[in-house]
């Protein structure tokens, strides 16, 4: 049975009711693939997107900002530190960037937490979950995740990203039932497997309906005939890794290699979201050095995967966002480091959209986050709201057609109003 | 620091940790171990005092220096001076009267509780033990107040002439002292918090310090008023002590206490939480309970790797509960059992992070092994330093200690390659691990010394405290110039108090408070509501570097910058001082935190949690869980809790944990029972670890997937789902397509073998196919036989003519007419591979084997079979 049967013989009203994630029409999904990137740490906006030059009479806020300037391209400002030069002459009409998102936290947990799910509250799931339990269908892995616990909500079950010396070991697992790659004999032959197939999904299919099973042991039998169904996708994703051009990046570096796998995963077929870390930025000490090697590391892992993206056709249906558990604050201490601080900014990237090359919300010199008015867009400090990450990601599921999918309405934001940050004539 | 500012700081902290650091749990020991039958902690029964009746003025006098003790805290303006216990320096008269009121409240085995530490008094054991003449002195003068008036006592100079003693009576079996709203919920847990000055002065919450009449007037109709002017106040009342609803002093009433049922009946709720798929008796609810056999044989592929005999496992059915406890108990021991503890303690501790970080070795240049390369320093003693934590924690309980070992072990585990670095004297085989000091690391300024062959200046005192003091620990939890040990105190304090500081408040700092600059940690309400708990306990890790070790500097281990900039100290002047609750530390600061941890009767709790994952293969249900279940679930943590705290044998708690409805549930007794009814939401079948599949199927079959190098545990261990410990720190709970194709691979390469193998040996000596031969094809014995595979292969008990074998046994005939059609070679191997063989004809000329290779895939690959 194709996992398209499967879903068209268990879609009953009671399977609705406890399994949000098989929903989808059986057609094959055209729509959008996300990618979440989480500076892990709390990166540094100033010296990024939403750069701080030094006030006289006051502390530094960045060195870098005592010989250089602040840099433009298209309507977005960036700092001249790290290679934020070469990405965003290469990528801002892709980007809408969010400035003086107000997290109110300096926790890790408490921070990370928000950002990937908008909300500080625990058991809710990241939008990549919400994505892929929203849509998926036939995908073998429809979540992939690179962070280190990933907020499923109980939704979907997500898919470690495989390192990169694991390619001759997925070929194995791509013909579980083949020798070697290289040759054609087989442990059983192919009307044995049919049969032992076959066999599987007729014992196990009536178990995700009967009601007398309990219902985490439901929600197991549930996850084992997902995971049973077999087409050529998977194939053809480690087809896709091993001939990927990869601009000469290592993929033995973990974050490129993840960008390849993701990316290689979308256009197979095999996942439709992903949740990837890229650490280091927690830089209380040495940040101008630790925070440079760690934006590096982010845009060249961004920049890459675009550059997949195009290579495999499908950087029209690609949308990234790059943000981070919070800011740091706007001095140095005595170790040369900075330290947590609450405002931060975030990153969205579709390839040429029209709401491209923007910046919505805005912090002062000192990076303390201005109010805007969600309506126009425009500083107002008087009457104006806080931008926070709620209203960021329920933008996020407006924009991914997921918010009306039970998966948003289970696990709802509770946002009243948000700023209409697509509207690309506007602008703060 | 201001010195002054740094006391009433402390003081604060105290106050507030008094009602807002209990945590679940808190409170129990005091009503249940204290009060109900007069007997104190020990069993001691207080009417068992062999000392003579006599006058309370005397028995005060033999008390009064010891007492001082007591004043020094508490005292009006005191760290104590909000507690329900006040006495005055230097006045017999009131202290007498004070302590006449409160024991005559029912406060005396409180007192002498707490005198000796128990539970957790923030003071500490003052009085040390019961065996203490102090604290013989303290019960006999507690006892002459319930049977004699007090007379004033003479001043200490002048000793009294003693008074007749009064005949001795036999004293009256204490009635269960009356807790009371006012002084043992609000003032005891709440108004550190919920008062005038308390960080939560703002809310709509605010009580009066203070037990008078007056006090407890008004502080119930704070909380009257509460619940009628709030929306659902009644239940945000119950909620938010148990840590529900983002409280920001966490847990601080267990469900279930004697406090928290003095505020249900307040409030007019219920006492207990309704919870009707909760049954009373264990195993008698709505949903049928799986065998003793079947309990016993999942416990036995969890605690010793290997699944017990046919024989062995049937047994057990008509097994009582506590034959089968027993039965389960017996499984403890053996290398299985080490392997289940280290395995289950590192799912939680990360400790083998260190195998795939190579950078948390560099401590490695601290310490000196003979001739060895930098590589090899890295690889090898790294598997040491991985493995030591969890030795430590396996040789406590393969040794039935008291588990407040692995925090109070004065001693290290070392193995093959650390006994020598550790400069133990010891020469160990490859395996083989023992008790030792360490004495290794160089206590020269950081160096490399590995060209020192003599490595003669080395620390000889190294402060064990069990796993705290392990580099494993130490820098898995890493440090920094401004991070400071806290987030080594976060983890402690989550991993053996259950208590996550992070989640313990709401967080929500303005921007204002982010700015603060007048060392918020110690002077921001916003920051110290956490700092004052948390930076104490990451004092207590002060002589321990971020990369080289205990000392440093030889006397510390501060910030090279700090440390130039301020001569002579030990540690960060502008933060508090290494303690716990309240007490500055003494003596080497790590040993005295473990011993204060083990105290905490959150210690307890935090072990059920702990070892809830390797039991369960999930973590404990959050309060975003249907209330039903989050509520059962936590009076059954509270319960093990209570019964593990009477002797802290692991051996015992991890058995109970098997033998609760959680394990052992299997299905609902009938279908319309609705999901959200019931307080058991799961049975204990979970999707088995790549060492616990590797395991069973070895076990079952005598093959090992790989041979000597496990492909479970080597090329596909990540692949199925396991952490690196680093990276992704929690395995895979569900299974994935990813990881079904590493199942499927494992089925189809070794099978083939398995049945070789199995058929090859007598009838009595096989595994699986005991009811059949390579040439049997009646359908009867074909029948028994894959009943004998569900059991084996499934846990299952099924009839011969039940749906499933119904099912298993047309694919048998299938698989058979497949193979006959395929062609005329007659051998299992006929068209395809047999693999991994270790003995066995491949003869298969009545097309028998073929078809039982084929079922043994199929059943193989079944849930019944990767979950269990």
């Amino acid at each position: 049975m194709k996992r398209r049967d499967f879903l068209k013989a268990t879609a009953a009203a009671s399977l609705f009711a406890s399994s949000p994630s098989l929903l989808k029409a059986a057609t094959s999904y055209s729509g959008k693939f996300l990618v979440t990137v989480h500076a892990a740490g709390g990166w540094d906006p100033t010296s990024f997107c939403d750069p701080k030059m030094n006030v006289p009479g006051e502390r530094i806020i960045n060195n870098w900002a005592s010989t250089l300037s602040t840099q433009t391209v298209g309507n977005i400002n960036y700092a001249p530190f790290a290679d934020n030069d070469a990405f965003f002459r290469a990528h801002y009409q892709k980007m809408l960037v969010i400035n003086g998102i107000d997290v109110k936290s300096n926790s890790h947990s408490t921070g990370t937490m928000n950002n990937l799910t908008g909300i500080k509250k625990d058991g809710y799931p990241s939008l990549a979950a919400i994505v892929a339990a929203s849509n998926k269908t036939e995908e073998l892995m429809p979540w992939l995740t690179g962070t280190s616990r990933p907020k499923s909500g109980k939704l979907i079950a997500p898919s470690t990203i495989a390192g990169s010396g694991a390619l001759n070991s997925l070929r194995r697992l791509a013909k579980p039932n083949l020798y070697s790659t290289t040759r054609t004999d087989t442990y059983v032959q192919d009307d044995e497997l049919t049969l032992i197939r076959q066999y599987r999904q007729n014992k196990v299919t009536p178990k995700i309906v009967d009601q007398t099973e309990l219902a985490k042991q439901r929600a197991q039998f549930r996850n084992y005939l997902a995971s049973t169904f077999s087409d050529g996708s998977f194939e053809q994703y480690l087809n896709l890794i091993e001939s990927a051009d990869t601009k000469g990046l290592s993929t033995s570096n973990r974050y490129y290699n993840q960008a390849t796998s993701i990316i290689a995963a979308f256009k197979a077929g095999v996942s439709l979201s992903a949740d990837i870390a890229i650490g280091g930025f927690d830089t209380h000490g040495n940040h101008d050095v630790r925070h440079a090697n760690a934006l590096t590391n982010v845009t060249t892992t961004v920049d890459l995967l675009w550059y997949l993206a195009e290579q495999f056709g499908i950087q029209d249906r690609l949308v990234v966002h790059m943000a981070s558990e919070f800011g740091r604050t706007n001095r140095y201490n005595d170790g040369n480091g900075k330290d947590h601080w609450s405002i931060t900014s975030g990153i969205i990237m579709s390839n040429n959209p029209g709401w491209g090359n923007r910046v919505v919300g805005a912090s002062d010199a000192a990076h303390f986050a201005h109010k805007i008015n969600f309506n126009t867009l425009q500083v107002d400090n008087t009457s104006g709201t806080t931008i926070e990450p709620k209203h960021v990601m329920t933008a996020l599921r407006q924009h991914m057609n997921v918010d009306s999918q039970p998966a948003s309405v289970k696990f709802d934001l509770s946002t009243s109003a948000i700023p209409d940050f697509f509207n690309p004539s506007m602008m703060t | 620091m201001n010195s002054i500012i740094r006391i009433l700081t402390i003081n604060a902290f105290v106050v507030m940790l008094s009602a807002c650091g209990g945590g679940e749990g808190a409170g129990d020991i005091d009503s249940a171990n204290a009060n109900t039958t007069g007997t104190t902690d020990s069993g001691t029964d207080s009417s068992e005092s062999t000392s003579t009746q006599e006058s309370s003025s005397e028995a005060y006098n033999n008390v009064r220096a010891d007492l001082n003790a007591c004043i020094s805290c508490h005292k009006a303006g005191g760290i104590a001076g909000s507690t329900g216990l006040i006495l005055t320096p230097d006045d017999d008269s009131a202290n007498i009267a004070e302590l006449t009121r409160y024991s005559a409240g029912g406060g005396r085995d409180i007192l002498l509780s707490k005198s000796v530490g128990i539970p957790s008094h923030a003071g500490g054991a003052v009085f040390g033990d019961r065996s203490s003449t102090a604290y013989k002195n303290f019960e006999t003068f507690l006892l002459s107040l319930e049977n004699s008036t007090p007379s004033t006592p003479s001043t200490p100079s002048t000793p009294s002439t003693p008074s007749t003693p009064s005949t001795p009576s036999t004293p009256s079996t204490p009635s269960t002292p009356t807790l009371t709203l006012n002084r043992d919920v609000l003032q005891a847990r709440c108004v550190s918090c919920h008062s005038a000055t308390g960080p939560a002065r703002s809310t709509a919450l605010v009580f009066r310090v203070g037990n008078t009449s007056a006090d407890v007037s008004y502080n119930e109709a704070q909380l009257t008023a509460y619940m009628s002017g709030i929306t659902n106040g009644a239940q945000r009342l119950l909620d938010k002590p148990r840590g529900l609803m983002g409280h920001g002093g966490g847990a601080v009433l267990a469900l279930g206490s004697a406090e928290y049922t003095l505020l249900a009946e307040f409030v007019g709720a219920p006492t207990t939480p309704s919870t009707p798929g909760t049954p009373a008796t264990p195993g008698t609810g709505p949903y049928t309970i799986e065998s003793a056999s079947e309990t016993y044989r999942r416990a036995s592929l969890y605690l010793t790797g290997a699944i017990p005999s046919r024989s062995k496992t049937l047994s057990m059915q008509g097994i009582s509960d506590a034959g089968l406890k027993t039965e389960i108990l017996s499984l403890m021991t053996g290398n299985g059992f080490k392997e289940f503890l280290k395995n289950g303690a590192n799912a939680r501790l990360n400790s083998r992070h260190i195998l795939a970080d190579s950078n948390k070795i560099s401590l490695y240049n601290k310490y000196y092994l003979p001739n060895a390369s930098s590589s090899e320093r890295r690889n090898v003693v790294g598997r040491d330093l991985a493995e030591e934590p969890l030795e430590i924690i396996a040789n406590v309980v393969m040794n039935n200690r008291s588990y407040s070992e692995i925090l109070t072990a004065n001693y290290t585990m070392v193995g093959q390659y650390s006994d020598e670095s550790f400069n133990t004297g010891l020469t160990l085989a490859p395996g083989e691990w023992q008790q030792a000091q360490n004495a290794g690391q160089d206590a020269k300024t950081p160096s490399t010394f590995g060209a020192d062959a003599t490595g003669a200046s080395r620390i000889s005192a190294y402060p064990h405290a069990g796993v705290l003091s392990t580099w494993s620990f130490l820098s898995k939890y890493g440090t920094t110039a401004t991070n400071r040990n806290r987030a080594r105190a976060r983890w402690t304090m989550y991993h053996f108090l259950g208590f996550d500081i992070e989640k313990s408040v709401a967080r929500e700092l303005s921007i204002s408070d982010t700015t603060d600059e007048d060392n918020p940690t110690m002077n921001n309400p916003a920051c110290t509501v956490c700092h004052t708990t948390l930076d104490p306990v990451a004092g207590a890790f002060k002589f321990f570097h971020e990369r080289i070790g205990y000392k440093a500097w030889g006397t510390d281990s501060l910030d090279r910058n700090y440390r130039r900039r301020n001569p002579g100290v030990d540690w960060y002047q502008d933060m508090l001082p290494a303690g716990y609750a309240g007490l500055p530390a003494s003596g080497d600061p790590l040993q005295w935190l473990a011993q204060r941890i083990v105290q905490d009767n959150r210690f307890a709790t935090a072990a059920v949690k702990f070892w809830w994952f390797a039991i369960f293969g999930e973590d404990v249900l959050t309060d975003d869980a249907p209330r039903i279940q989050f509520d059962a679930q936590q009076t059954l943590i509270n319960s093990l809790a209570d019964d593990f705290r009477t002797d802290l044998n692991l051996k015992r708690l991890l058995a109970n944990m098997m033998m609760t409805d959680y394990f052992r549930a299997a299905t609902k007794t009938t279908a319309t029972q609705a999901d959200d009814t019931l307080a058991i939401y799961m049975g204990g079948r979970r999707l088995l670890t790549g060492t616990e599949l590797k395991n069973k199927t070895a076990s079952l079959t005598n093959i090992t997937w790989g041979n000597t190098r496990p492909r479970l545990e080597g090329e596909f261990r990540m692949l199925f789902g396991a952490a690196d410990d680093v990276t992704v720190e929690r395995r895979a709970t569900e299974l994935t397509s990813m990881m079904f194709r590493v199942a499927e691979r494992h089925a189809n390469e070794i099978s083939c073998a398995a049945v070789v193998y199995d058929f090859s040996l007598s009838s009595v000596d096989r595994n699986l196919f005991t009811q059949v031969e390579r040439n049997t094809l009646d359908e009867n014995a074909i029948r028994n036989q894959i009943v004998v595979l569900f059991e084996r292969l499934h846990n299952r008990l099924v009839n011969t003519d039940s749906a499933e074998v119904n099912q298993a046994y047309q694919l048998f005939l299938d698989l058979r007419v497949a193979r006959i059609n395929a062609g005329s070679a007659t051998r299992v191997d006929a068209y395809t591979r047999c693999d991994n063989r270790i003995g066995g004809s491949l003869d298969d000329s009545s097309f028998v084997l073929g078809p039982w290779r084929g079922l043994l895939i199929a059943m193989m690959t079944d849930p019944d079979y990767l979950y269990e």
